[in-house]
């Protein structure tokens, strides 16, 4: 069943997602050959094409940026609380299928994003000079993972996780803060997103609870610097590990409560007027 | 004793903003049972069709489907009802098709009698031609028709139709109409109608329930609603031309009307008009309709009155 509502929303998503990424990579590769050719040699109006070009790259990537968000919204309301709300919720599926459904779609375009973001910008960036440059880098990332090892990959699986845990936190409170928002009669946008903050500042405040009780081990920041500069840095990484730990550990927490705060709204508190 | 399909008790809901929608609705539908929810706009009608689907929280009372609340075990009503609602609206990026089939699937049926299942109401509801358009190129009509196919697809129990003809010519609303009432009388599914158009309501319901401004006014058949509101049977005559019956009424057509208490009345009648003299070319029996009733009711000052 799940898979099913995937490959609907997929297939409602792309149609906005795929266009995007295609119109930026080509900008990138076109703004990629006027720095190549015309670098030196650009002024008065033979810089107006490339000044076209590159301000068009950069709203595409603004546009991606944002048609991310307010999709990532926009389907889970509509969908969910909108017109298509009985469509869903006549289906005989669990509320928390549609919202596993989204919230793992979401995810996939958010990264995916992120990822053809990069990659447009590595495209626009790279050329014969700092090729190298690269090249070193990769290679000193090499070395990293040759010396450290099991603690190196472990670090890359942590960045990865934290990655994909933090998105979908950001996901789910979007979406716990849309049911709250859809419980106003008439200021359904102005409530949701007073909730989306609220939340965030509840999150803020029992986060800096939970950070103070923990700098109260080392009683203050300037402590803490002295004790990392005396560690070896394997001793230093496992510490960097373990801060890497904890800011999982706490996007999951809260993602977790929202997600089941969501489930609670669509199932007890649903209201499709 | 029949199941019971349908039951409310007292249920009511009140939006935000205090607007009562729904109040006191006691009510009970027998399985296989067509029974016609009938009201003008806004009288409570969808309200209570969300209600009953668990689209909506009840602000007071209770319901249940097949002795299951919508609110408790929303999945094992949807599982059990097809519902329609009057915004007939599916997936507008996907075909026709595609949507009878993924609604069919997510229903838990499998690719191959999906597929079957889908064939088979897109050529019983003309739509066959038009599989492969996207929805959003569709006519109102054939959206509608679309809606109601996927209302069965998953061959469900009861159905909650809201306004299933709206935006329909008259042909595709026979054809509705009679479609609806072959799944009742040869699947013995329940329909739960609900419409302002009474002339295809009385085509297919057994009995009717009659809401205003959130408030159930009567629940019967025509026959019991009529004599609830004193409409009575009425015989009709035409009668030879200056001939002028006692305790008649001439209508406008030229025919003869007087009320009657009960039908078996009329041979009696006729033979006491052709005993004192009078040469009757025609007799009919006029009884009251759903439209009588339903315009008695709602039209009614003293509508405590009737109940």
């Amino acid at each position: 069943m799940l898979s099913k509502l995937m490959k609907y929303e997929i297939e409602a998503t792309q149609r906005i997602f795929l266009p995007l990424y295609g119109l930026i990579l080509i900008f990138a590769l076109i703004n990629k050959v006027f720095l190549k050719f015309n670098m030196n040699n650009m002024s008065g109006i033979s810089a107006v094409p490339f000044g076209i070009t590159i301000v068009v790259y950069c709203l595409l990537i603004a546009a991606l940026m944002v048609m991310t968000l307010v999709v990532t919204i926009q389907r889970f309301y509509k969908n969910l609380l909108g017109d298509e709300g009985y469509l869903s919720f006549t289906l005989p599926v669990p509320a928390h299928s549609h919202i596993d459904s989204k919230m793992i779609i979401a995810l996939m375009w958010n990264i995916v994003s992120l990822f053809v973001s990069l990659l447009s910008v590595f495209l626009l960036a790279i050329n014969e000079n700092n090729i190298s440059n690269f090249s070193q880098f990769c290679m000193e990332i090499g070395t990293f993972f040759s010396q450290y090892g099991a603690a190196a990959y472990l670090l890359l699986l942590e960045l990865i996780v934290l990655l994909v845990v933090s998105v979908l936190q950001v996901i789910l409170q979007i979406y716990a803060a849309t049911t709250v928002g859809n419980l106003s009669g008439k200021h359904k946008l102005l409530t949701g997103i007073g909730a989306y903050i609220g939340f965030g500042v509840i999150q803020q405040i029992i986060t800096s609870i939970l950070m103070n009780f923990g700098h109260g081990l080392t009683n203050n920041w300037v402590d803490l610097n002295r004790f990392f500069t005396g560690l070896t840095d394997l001793q230093a990484l496992r510490y960097v590990m373990w801060g890497i730990f904890g800011l999982i550990v706490n996007a999951a927490v809260f993602g977790a409560a929202f997600y089941f705060f969501t489930n609670w709204m669509l199932t007890k508190k649903l209201n499709l007027e | 004793m029949a199941e019971v399909a349908v039951r409310t008790t007292q249920l009511g809901k009140t939006y935000n903003g205090g607007v009562c929608a729904l109040h006191d609705l006691t009510l009970e539908v027998e399985s296989g049972e067509i029974f016609g929810f009938l009201g003008p706009n806004g009288a409570g009608k969808t309200t209570t069709v969300k209600l009953l689907t668990g689209l909506l929280k009840p602000s007071a009372g209770s319901c249940s489907v097949f002795g299951l609340s919508p609110l408790k075990k929303p999945c094992e009503v949807h599982r059990l009802c097809g519902v329609m609602t009057e915004s007939a609206k599916m997936y507008s990026q996907m075909t026709g098709l595609e949507n009878l089939i993924f609604f069919a699937r997510t229903a838990g049926i499998d690719a191959e009698a999906a597929s079957e299942r889908a064939e088979e109401l897109l050529k019983q509801l003309d739509l066959w031609d038009v599989r492969s358009r996207k929805l959003r190129e569709y006519s109102t009509g054939m959206a509608q028709r679309l809606s109601l196919a996927r209302t069965l697809v998953n061959r469900p129990k009861i159905l909650f139709l809201d306004e299933p003809t709206s935006g329909l010519d008259p042909e595709s609303a026979l054809a509705v109409n009679s479609m609806i009432a072959s799944l009742a009388s040869t699947e013995g599914v329940t329909v739960f109608l609900c419409t302002h158009q009474l002339r295809y309501a009385q085509d297919i319901c057994e009995r009717y329930g009659i809401i205003d401004k959130g408030a159930l006014l009567a629940c019967g058949s025509v026959e019991a609603l009529s004599r609830s509101a004193g409409l009575r049977v009425r015989a009709a005559l035409r009668l030879r031309e200056n001939d002028t019956p006692v305790d008649f009424q001439r209508g406008e057509d030229g025919w003869w009307y007087t009320d009657m208490l009960q039908e078996d009345e009329m041979p009696a009648l006729i033979k006491s008009l052709v005993s004192a003299g009078h040469d009757i070319y025609e007799a009919r029996i006029i009884r009251p309709t759903l439209e009588d009733v339903y315009f008695r009711y709602i039209q009614s000052e003293d509508k405590e009155a009737l109940l």
